[in-house]
């Protein structure tokens, strides 16, 4: 468990109730609270199922398997292919940091490198299926992924032409 | 038991999802693959769902505190560009992760946040999130070439944003999987107010 979050979170929330309840907003923040558990109680099983699809991808598509498929390409396909993997890998940033940072150090092209980190940050279809199918539904997920998923090429392209050495 | 079908029947995608990925697995893999992948999934779940509750709790009691107004006029479908400027903003200075944004996102959606603003605070949060940045980007890729990364995607939010606002006006869609709930809100709202 993340305490340090947690313990974050709950100091925050704390002082968000002893403003309420200074207010003499009792209501208010009982009223908070509920929403809060309710909305909590509506997600739940969504969310264990989505971390059950997330775990299974994980062990199907090992980091090393992505960092394979990426070190071989180049420029403009290339680009397309990484920004591709990346956005549907089905990871966290502390994995596919890490396997940018090895890309980048055996000499792959800036573009690619760029495309493949741009997909996992801007597009994240992994983390549209465990957060957003939740809270926004299907159509958001496929309308926003489709508009993100043109972009980390271009920024790959033109961070390569930018960059030097 | 209404309420437990409800759930259900919200969960229905994402389980049928489950389905599909598992008997991918089985049919590509082997069966420990999949044993393996719900076990760490399963364990993934147990990491992170103590921390939504709290968020959850959090995002309710921060959503009462800010007032209606003025989450209308900063992120409201009229805030226009100062609502994606702010979005931009907040997203890359915000340290969270997913589970402590994503229930404040529920939140906003709840509240009828602009889906434009939305996903432009999401897309910076993602690419432009400086904490991650600094702590994962420049160790990993260099100094120069990651400041340079966001330099270039610095508009890419706002961009995602305004086009996916332009995609759900034109089609008319809705976030809100009911939009008759949010009317008979919107209807209570006014009726309080007069």
């Amino acid at each position: 468990m993340d305490y340090i979050t947690n313990g974050i979170m709950l100091a925050l929330s704390l002082v968000c109730a002893v403003v309420l309840y200074k207010q003499q907003r009792t209501g208010d923040l009982l009223d908070g609270i509920k929403a809060g558990l309710g909305m909590f109680m509506e997600m739940l099983p969504v969310f264990a199922a989505s971390f059950l699809i997330a775990g299974i991808a994980l062990a199907m598509i090992s980091p090393e398997q992505l960092s394979l498929w990426l070190s071989g390409s180049n420029n403009v396909a290339g680009s397309m292919i990484a920004a591709l993997v990346g956005a549907v890998a089905p990871t966290s940033p502390i994995v596919l940091y890490p396997i940018a940072g090895t890309l980048n150090s055996v000499g792959t092209p800036v573009a690619v490198v760029i495309a493949f980190v741009a997909g996992f940050s801007l597009v994240g279809i992994g983390r549209a299926i465990v957060f957003e199918l939740p809270f926004m539904g299907l159509k958001y997920v496929i309308i926003r992924s489709s508009v993100a998923l043109l972009m980390p090429v271009i920024i790959g392209l033109i961070v390569q032409s930018l960059y030097v050495g | 038991m209404t309420k437990f079908f409800e759930a259900f029947k919200a969960a229905m995608p994402v389980l049928i999802l489950l389905a599909i990925t598992a008997a991918s697995a089985l049919l590509y893999t082997d069966q420990t693959v999949v044993t393996e992948g719900l076990t760490s999934g399963y364990e993934m779940g147990l990491e992170i769902i103590p921390t939504m509750l709290i968020a959850f709790i959090f995002s309710g009691l921060v959503m009462k505190l800010i007032p209606e107004a003025f989450l209308n006029r900063w992120l409201g479908k009229d805030a226009g560009l100062k609502g994606y400027l702010l979005a931009l903003a907040g997203g890359m200075i915000t340290p969270a992760g997913p589970a402590v944004i994503y229930p404040m996102i529920g939140m906003m959606i709840k509240k009828r946040c602009s889906v434009g603003i939305i996903t432009t605070f999401l897309s910076s949060w993602g690419m432009l999130g400086l904490i991650r940045a600094v702590a994962w980007g420049v160790p990993l890729l260099g100094a120069k070439l990651m400041l340079l990364t966001l330099l270039v995607s610095l508009p890419a939010p706002l961009i995602a944003g305004w086009l996916v606002n332009v995609i759900y006006e034109k089609y008319g869609l809705s976030m809100d999987p009911d939009p008759k709930k949010i009317d008979t809100a919107i209807i209570k709202i006014q009726a309080e107010e007069h």
